[in-house]
């Protein structure tokens, strides 16, 4: 295999991976926001004592489940697009204009990426609100979003299969 | 050209807001102190975002100036969270004095390493508990009230001190949820229950006066250090000035307003003596000494006492 | 408007119509705009973060996690069949059954496309089994999703809720006449419909002993709406609690009382919760980027003010309003529209006196329509896909069932009691 191709299936593989672990991730930290937010209810009506940490703990699992999933989406194709002028276009115009969407998705994954350090490193030494964990556990999910957002674009550019999904398949549409 | 100033707070823009009155008084004073100079835009209602980004917004000077909410300040520098030490002042006349001598000063101060300039203590006025089941005139009224608290270690540990049942629960769906008896009550400054409509669905309040919400007026540095002298001058002159103008009217708006939540129907009643109920959160004072810092608490207690 | 105005604008309209997701075409404009407005772009990472820090956004993948499991675990079946038992005799029943049962399907699930799909894929083969035309069937499931989301829970009402800081427990009162009306309106077009098809009713009236039983076979699955909506009205819990009450109820009754749902179908399911969640906050969290640079360069007031300047007459502008929303929600996604219009829906609101309940229910409702409305709407692209049919060919079914929504579009505009009445009763 020519060192081009064996660093493209790199690449592949990679996203491919951290792919499967974002799903494990995401599924067990559902399972447990559902959990504490069921907790925050038996504790106040069946023990008479409000917990302190459930609603905090809750939220902070739903930005990095958010934040983990959507940059799932980059390589899944699930993201919400218009189609219109799209499937309208002619093919050899469809190639070009996928590149650069494609392109500025993986631009938008790295000022995610390095803005999302900075923002971590600004603010070391806050604590939050309720519970006062360390803010930064928070914060750094907005740079790992971005560096998943970059893999997983440059895999599916240089694999040609981004945007590969005009319409998302039934079972994952719904927005409400 | 006159210098665009952005200043952002989170409550609404209504001439009973503290917040509102603060950077409506700092905008006069700065008009008075140098005519012409500066465009002061307003963002409240959130615009630009909670407290908690706004003061973060400082630090990287994307946001020129901002009214915040002590406990989220401590949230920073947590030798703020001694001014939100339950039943620590008196009365007003106590903590201005305090604010804007050398404790208050010496608390601002300590924002410059985050890159923030502290321009003075406004007010936000006590906070008071409102519910349904009883006035609250001793300590153990509290107890097995159901209070929506402030998401803040020192309002749970008050309330569980008191033997009351904290509950912290996003501001959002506080109202529905005392309306709906899903919790008995909050804890709540006087011009935020007639802003939120509150009386309508609470019939008790009780003036407890347990904690007093200094706010701050904030710049960020970047925004100051861009400034000449004499501007530098002006908005410390103005600040002083507004915090003075802030504090008289919003004394004059509270009491307005508690009448007339007592003729919206409140049953209102005065905590006369809070003694037994700083004597009753004493662990709380204990518990929370270490990270307030035993230098700032210590001249704290000592002006208060 | 200043050169940020303009690339925050033009920016996002034009990666938008080349065909960029949503929630990137935001984030790369944000960036842009930053960029432009030499501000740090750390308060892109900042607001991202920040758009997710809001609790009751929580019961968003809730509700649609609890739904995913009501429908997999044979909740939605049993609503089908308390459906015909009630209304399989009229002329056009089995059409009524499909309305009536996304109608009771809405008060599990928040969403449109959700209630098209659970409704769809069972009501729409059994349709065009008894006579009905196919593209008939999918345009009537697809048109019957929108009541998914007036009919409390409702995804869009707690995104306007957050929004506009406005109570969600009212909102959803708000928009149960409403819904009420649509599906009351969908069965009389199935009547009209049949009636000239010359379609045979489907049987006799169910005998009080076969209404009994559809609904004791069904009771678990009634009891979801009545846990969830009692739970939240009676002061038990709140609207994002109730919707995870609404996952473990959902999750018991599938597992333990009805059997269908397994162990094993678990890690499926919440994953594919999320992502459609995802899809949402995903934009939610870039849509927060963006809109704190519309703030910053004050464009909602600017906004604002251009609409009033065309007309101070309120129905003039209610109009104008509808229209404009049918028009954005016809092409695009509604959260997405919701975060960008509400700082000018909601001064424009204040400016003309609307109720803010009101407001909240009619952009909700306009956009519930544009679910269904060709040519981007996630009910009808559901519909297409759970039928087999293009999006071209049920589109060109629907119009009938547009019509009839529209028409409750306008009672809600200009009649406040249909959308204040029942919150006012409950809560005063
Ligand atoms: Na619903
Ligand atoms: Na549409």
């Amino acid at each position: 295999m020519s060192p081009l191709r064996s660093g493209i299936a790199a690449v592949d593989g990679l996203s491919g991976l951290l792919a499967r672990l974002t799903v494990v991730v995401a599924v067990t930290m559902t399972g447990v926001m559902v959990a504490s937010l069921v907790l925050q209810i038996v504790f106040r009506y069946g023990l008479g004592q409000a917990l302190t940490w459930s609603e905090e703990l809750a939220l902070f699992l739903f930005t990095w489940i958010v934040l983990l999933v959507g940059s799932l989406g980059v390589r899944e194709g699930f993201h919400v697009r218009l189609t219109l002028l799209h499937d309208y276009l002619p093919g050899w115009l469809r190639l070009p204009l996928d590149l650069v969407l494609g392109l500025l998705v993986l631009g938008f994954g790295l000022v995610l990426l390095t803005s999302g350090s900075d923002y971590v490193t600004e603010t070391l030494g806050q604590v939050s609100a309720a519970v006062g964990y360390p803010i930064e556990a928070l914060h750094l999910a907005a740079p790992v979003s971005g560096g998943l957002v970059v893999v997983h674009a440059l895999a599916s550019l240089l694999n040609g299969s981004a945007f590969r999904t005009a319409v998302p398949p039934v079972e994952e549409l719904s927005d409400g | 050209a006159a210098e665009t100033l952005k200043i952002g707070w989170t409550t609404s823009d209504s001439p009973n807001d503290p917040y509102a009155i603060g950077a409506h008084a700092f905008a006069e004073a700065l008009e008075e102190a140098a005519p012409g100079r500066f465009d002061i835009r307003f963002f409240p209602s959130r615009q630009l975002g909670d407290e908690k980004e706004m003061l973060e917004g400082l630090k990287f000077g994307v946001l020129d100036m901002a009214i915040i909410t002590n406990a989220v300040i401590a949230n920073v520098e947590p030798a703020f969270m001694v001014n939100d030490l339950p039943f620590l002042y008196a009365d007003e006349d106590q903590a201005h004095h305090v604010l804007d001598g050398p404790v208050g000063q010496g608390l601002l101060a300590r924002l410059e390493g985050d890159k923030i300039v502290g321009l003075g203590f406004m007010e936000g006025g006590f906070r008071h508990m409102i519910n349904n089941v009883r006035p609250v005139s001793q300590p153990a009224d509290v107890a097995g009230v159901k209070f929506r608290v402030m998401q803040n270690p020192v309002f749970i540990s008050m309330f569980s001190a008191l033997g009351g049942n904290a509950v912290p629960m996003a501001w959002g769906e506080v109202f529905t949820a005392v309306q709906q008896g899903t919790i008995d009550g909050l804890e709540i400054p006087v011009p935020v229950i007639a802003a939120a409509k509150y009386d309508e669905v609470t019939h008790y309040l009780s003036l407890t006066r347990h904690t007093y919400s200094a706010i701050a007026l904030l710049m960020a540095q970047r925004t100051f250090k861009k400034l000449s002298d004499d501007d530098e001058a002006a908005i410390r002159t103005a600040a002083s000035k507004a915090v003075d103008l802030q504090r008289s009217r919003v004394a004059a708006v509270q009491q307005a307003l508690v009448s007339e939540l007592e003729s919206r129907g409140m049953a209102v009643n005065v905590v006369e003596n809070t003694k037994p109920f700083r004597q009753a959160v004493t662990p709380v004072y204990d518990e929370f000494r270490d990270r307030i810092g035993a230098e700032t608490m210590d001249a704290v207690l000592e002006a208060t006492q | 408007m200043g050169e940020v105005g303009w690339v925050l604008s033009l920016g996002f309209l034009v990666l938008l119509v080349l065909g960029m997701p949503i929630a990137f075409a935001l984030g790369v404009t944000a960036v842009a705009a930053l960029w432009v407005a030499d501000i740090d772009l750390v308060v892109l990472a900042q607001r991202m973060i920040a758009g997710t820090q809001t609790f009751s956004l929580l019961a968003v993948p809730c509700f649609i996690l609890a739904g995913e499991l009501m429908q997999v675990g044979g909740l939605s079946k049993r609503l089908v069949g308390v459906a015909r038992a009630f209304v399989r005799h009229l002329t056009g029943g089995l059409g009524m059954v499909t309305v009536l049962s996304a109608t009771f399907f809405a008060a599990i699930s928040g969403s449109a496309p959700a209630t098209t799909a659970a409704i769809g894929g069972l009501m729409i083969p059994e349709m065009e089994k008894s006579g009905y035309r196919r593209d008939f069937s999918a345009a009537l499931a697809t048109a019957a999703g929108p009541i998914g989301q007036m009919i409390p829970p409702s995804i869009p009402m707690i995104i306007w809720g957050v929004l506009a800081e406005e109570s969600i427990s009212r909102l959803f009162l708000a928009g149960i006449l409403p819904g009420i009306l649509i599906a009351a309106g969908l069965m009389g077009v199935c009547y009209v419909a049949a009636r000239r098809a010359g379609l045979q009713r489907e049987s006799r009236r169910s005998t009080a002993r076969e209404l009994a039983s559809a609904i004791y076979d069904g009771r678990w699955a009634l009891g979801a709406p009545v846990l969830i909506l009692g739970g939240i009205y009676g002061g038990i819990f709140t609207p994002t609690e109730a919707a995870a009450v609404g996952v473990v109820y959902g999750l018991v009754v599938g597992l333990l009382f009805y059997r269908e749902l397994r162990l094993s179908d678990l890690p499926g399911i919440v994953i594919r919760s999320m992502r459609t969640s995802a899809m949402v906050l995903f934009i939610i969290a870039a849509a927060s980027a963006f809109g704190w640079l519309v703030a910053i360069e004050q464009l909602p007031e600017q906004a604002a003010a251009l609409l009033l300047r065309v007309s101070d007459n309120p129905v003039v502008i209610l109009l104008m309003v509808n229209l404009l929303l049918l028009l954005i929600g016809a092409v695009m996604d509604n959260i997405a529209a919701m975060i960008l219009l509400g700082g000018v829906l909601t001064s424009l609101g204040a400016e003309i006196g609307m109720d803010p309940t009101q407001l909240g229910a009619l952009v909700v409702i306009n956009f519930a329509i544009g679910m269904a409305t060709p040519p981007f709407g996630y009910a009808l692209f559901v519909g297409a896909a759970v039928s087999k049919l293009g999006v071209e060919a049920v589109s060109k079914a629907l119009w009938p069932f547009l019509l009839v929504e529209i028409g409750v579009l306008m009672l809600v505009t200009f009649v406040p009691d249909v959308t204040l009445a029942i919150p006012r009763w409950f809560l005063g």
